[in-house]
């Protein structure tokens, strides 16, 4: 009986020191590897497969006449795509790291989250490859490690954008706003005519932080977000002031009860040509297309207070590609990644998807596409919570957008939400601790 | 013969105790990221209390569980209690409303709280529309996107989720006491709500004790149906949240944002524990006093 329990006992626990051995890794992988010949020649690679993880499978067939492309130019190289879903993605990556299992190349999430990643020592630093060089610095900032090395390639641009209904626009004889006061008053316009003006939800918070995005720089300008990033300015300062005030005076042209609506719901009414405008990511045009094929849209930009001010286009970088230090490939990899950062790598990638690339320089064949790429040239804004505040405990993005949707509820004031981000942000945020 | 649970003791030790062990041990550690750091001791824990804006979160959401706990007790427990009286009492469709009642509890979570999401849509969603229609217009709410009514929204489709299965605990008590109790009381003359107060209620106490636990448990696990319904930061502005949401949000990031696994694990240590301290007080509570037939 003695024996029976004893070998019980050794083999659970025998199991658990197994189980232990295995899922602790926490030792990260190599920093860095050595020669950077990114410039091989092509036919060097010999039947090398490169696996590529993404969290967008509804891409794979545009990356496949992508990666086509890039498997003529390298012979020896064969791309394999592995898309995931994309709220498993950060767990299936890091478990792949932390067991060295993992791909040649990842797809990385931009800024903080994807810091933690090149902080662990997973990837290898690319800031050497020629394409880079012609990115604009804002964009590089978005796969910097905290060493302040590049360790991908930006894939993506998202930009916060007030969409309108051109159809809708047409009917009820309304002018495209190109001020901030016009826009109300469309708005009141629309309100008058028993449209709803702007589709907004709220029943998810970060719905609210990125309505202000697409309206605060015209609030702000640059010289706000550099003054905070210098740490000579803080939220309480009156232009931030009056970034949420503009999220007060749109309020009333709101659907009733927004709070408790969808984004779905909210995308439904504007697509269907029962609201005017619709604020929200450019990555929704597509889906706003699959919902009404026949939708006329422009955009509208953060638009200033007055017509001697200046449109602005509040943008942050969706993801990049970064290679594994680890990888038996890094050579070839680098090679990818060479080929990521180009000139027809953006073109194509902005053709397939719809999406604007952070290559300069790339056209889209979609007007609409081509007028955002056109509004960020003339006066792109980094997205300040996307890309600064997305840090702290809790996120003060987070603070931020769940106090927008306390005010809307009556809970607090806008005075409170200021309170909230700057008590927030002084806990952690780097310009602040001075 | 012992060894023929190892099997089955392997998938527990791997799947349930090894992952409690960790979550214990990592709750004394800082994290940097998914990386874990230096033994830092009860730091996460004090964390917890003390760094605004994180302790008025733990006892919001703290509150709000208690809050699902009562009134899911009055919904699941009691409602339940009653209608399987009833269903005991009168034969006639018995079957077709055990089945009725039990439904929805064969739909997953998320499921149900999608449906109940565009039922209670404020300004498409059928229950205004139906208020709206029956001139009762006055009664129609933004019923998830007010605090004032959010959490208790939440708390009334878990209980129509859960009543079918309290239902069918407490009839299944009510048949396995001898009807000749009931008959004898009846015959010196008892009315029906004594029956239900002296004999019903006593005798089906062990069925109190399971549903209570359950109850109590399943309040305190609350996430799937109120992420469902509610997102992940328990909206609108926290008046739904839950601790397990908040547990979510420290040890996973919630919506993008940084995860801090060493708060997630020491909240949820504390979850564990304080529910299984309060279920075992529970037992103690319900297993003092032994009815006997």
């Amino acid at each position: 009986m003695r024996t029976t329990r004893n070998a019980l006992w050794t083999t659970l626990i025998a199991s658990l020191v197994l189980v232990a051995a295995c899922g602790q890794d926490d030792g990260g992988g190599s920093t860095a590897t050595e020669g950077n010949d990114a410039g091989q020649e092509a036919g060097e690679f010999e039947d090398v497969t490169l696996e590529v993880y993404s969290w967008r499978p509804e891409d794979a067939e545009g990356y496949r006449a992508i990666f086509d492309q890039f498997e003529e130019l390298h012979p020896g190289i064969t791309v394999e795509f592995s898309p995931f879903s994309s709220t498993d993605y950060d767990q299936i990556l890091q478990s792949a790291l932390q067991s060295g299992s993992g791909p040649d190349i990842v797809q990385m999430r931009s800024y903080a989250r994807g810091r933690q990643i090149a902080d662990q020592g997973y990837l290898e630093p690319v800031g050497d490859l020629d394409g880079l060089g012609t990115f604009d610095d804002e964009y590089l900032d978005a796969v910097r490690g905290s060493d302040g090395e590049v360790y991908g390639v930006p894939l993506a641009l998202n930009a916060a954008v007030t969409l309108y209904n051109v159809d809708v626009f047409d009917e009820h004889g309304v002018d495209v706003p190109t001020t901030w006061p016009e826009l109300l008053d469309a708005a009141e316009e629309f309100e008058s005519a028993g449209v709803t003006p702007v589709a907004q939800a709220g029943d998810a918070a970060y719905l609210l932080s990125l309505t202000h995005a697409a309206l605060a720089p015209g609030a702000y300008g640059p010289d706000f977000i550099d003054q905070i990033r210098a740490g000579e300015t803080d939220f309480t300062a009156p232009e931030f002031e009056a970034s949420i005030q503009r999220m007060v005076d749109l309020e009333p042209y709101f659907p009733p009860n927004f709070v408790g609506i969808s984004d779905d719901e909210a995308r439904g009414m504007f697509a269907m040509g029962e609201a005017a405008m619709y604020i929200n990511g450019d990555y929704r045009i597509a889906p706003l297309r699959e919902l009404n094929p026949d939708l006329e849209m422009g955009i509208i930009p953060a638009l200033p207070d007055s017509s001697s001010g200046e449109v602005k286009v509040s943008t942050w970088v969706d993801g990049a590609y970064a290679a594994l230090a680890d990888s038996e490939n890094v050579e070839a990899a680098r090679a990818l990644l060479e080929f990521m950062s180009s000139q027809e790598f953006g073109q194509a990638f902005t053709e397939q998807f719809a999406r604007t690339s952070p290559v300069p320089g790339t056209q889209a064949e979609d007007e609409l596409i081509q007028s955002l790429i056109d509004l960020s040239d003339q006066g792109a804004v980094p997205t300040l919570f996307h890309i600064d505040l997305a840090g702290g405990q809790p996120d003060t993005k987070e603070e931020f957008e769940n106090a927008l949707q306390g005010m809307y509820v009556g809970a607090i004031d806008a005075d409170e939400v200021i309170e909230t981000v700057q008590t927030s942000a002084a806990t952690w945020y780097e310009p602040f601790q001075q | 013969m012992h060894l023929f649970v190892i099997p089955a003791l392997l998938v527990y030790a791997v799947f349930v105790l090894y992952p409690v062990i960790l979550t214990l041990f990592n709750s004394f550690f800082a994290f940097e990221g998914l990386k874990r750091g230096a033994w830092i001791g009860f730091d996460n824990f004090t964390a917890l209390f003390t760094t605004p804006p994180l302790d008025t979160r733990v006892w919001n959401a703290l509150g709000n569980n208690i809050q699902i706990f009562v009134l899911s007790f009055a919904l699941q427990c009691v409602v339940g209690f009653l209608v399987a009286s009833l269903l005991y009492q009168y034969r006639g469709g018995r079957e077709i409303f055990k089945a009725a009642y039990f439904l929805p509890r064969l739909l997953s979570l998320i499921v149900i709280g999608f449906l109940w999401q565009i039922i209670f849509s404020p300004n498409v969603g059928a229950l205004n529309q139906f208020l709206e229609a029956a001139g009762l217009g006055a009664l129609a709410q933004n019923w998830l996107g007010s605090p004032s009514t959010a959490l208790y929204t939440v708390i009334f489709v878990e209980g129509w989720y859960r009543l079918g299965f309290s239902i069918l605990v407490f009839l299944a008590s009510m048949q396995a006491i001898p009807g000749a109790i009931f008959e004898a009381a009846r015959l010196d003359g008892a009315s029906r709500v004594r029956l239900l107060w002296y004999f019903m209620l006593p005798l089906t106490r062990p069925a109190w004790m399971i549903l209570t636990v359950l109850t109590f448990i399943a309040s305190f696990e609350m996430f799937d149906l109120v992420y469902a319904m509610q997102g992940v930061t328990g909206s609108p502005f926290y008046s739904s949240d839950t601790l397990g949401l908040l547990f979510y949000r420290l040890a996973f990031g919630g919506e993008g944002g940084t995860a801090a696994i060493g708060l997630g694990s020491a909240l949820a240590l504390m979850l564990i524990v304080g529910m299984a301290l309060i279920s075992g007080l529970m037992v103690f509570f319900f297993t003092r006093k032994r009815v006997e037939w």
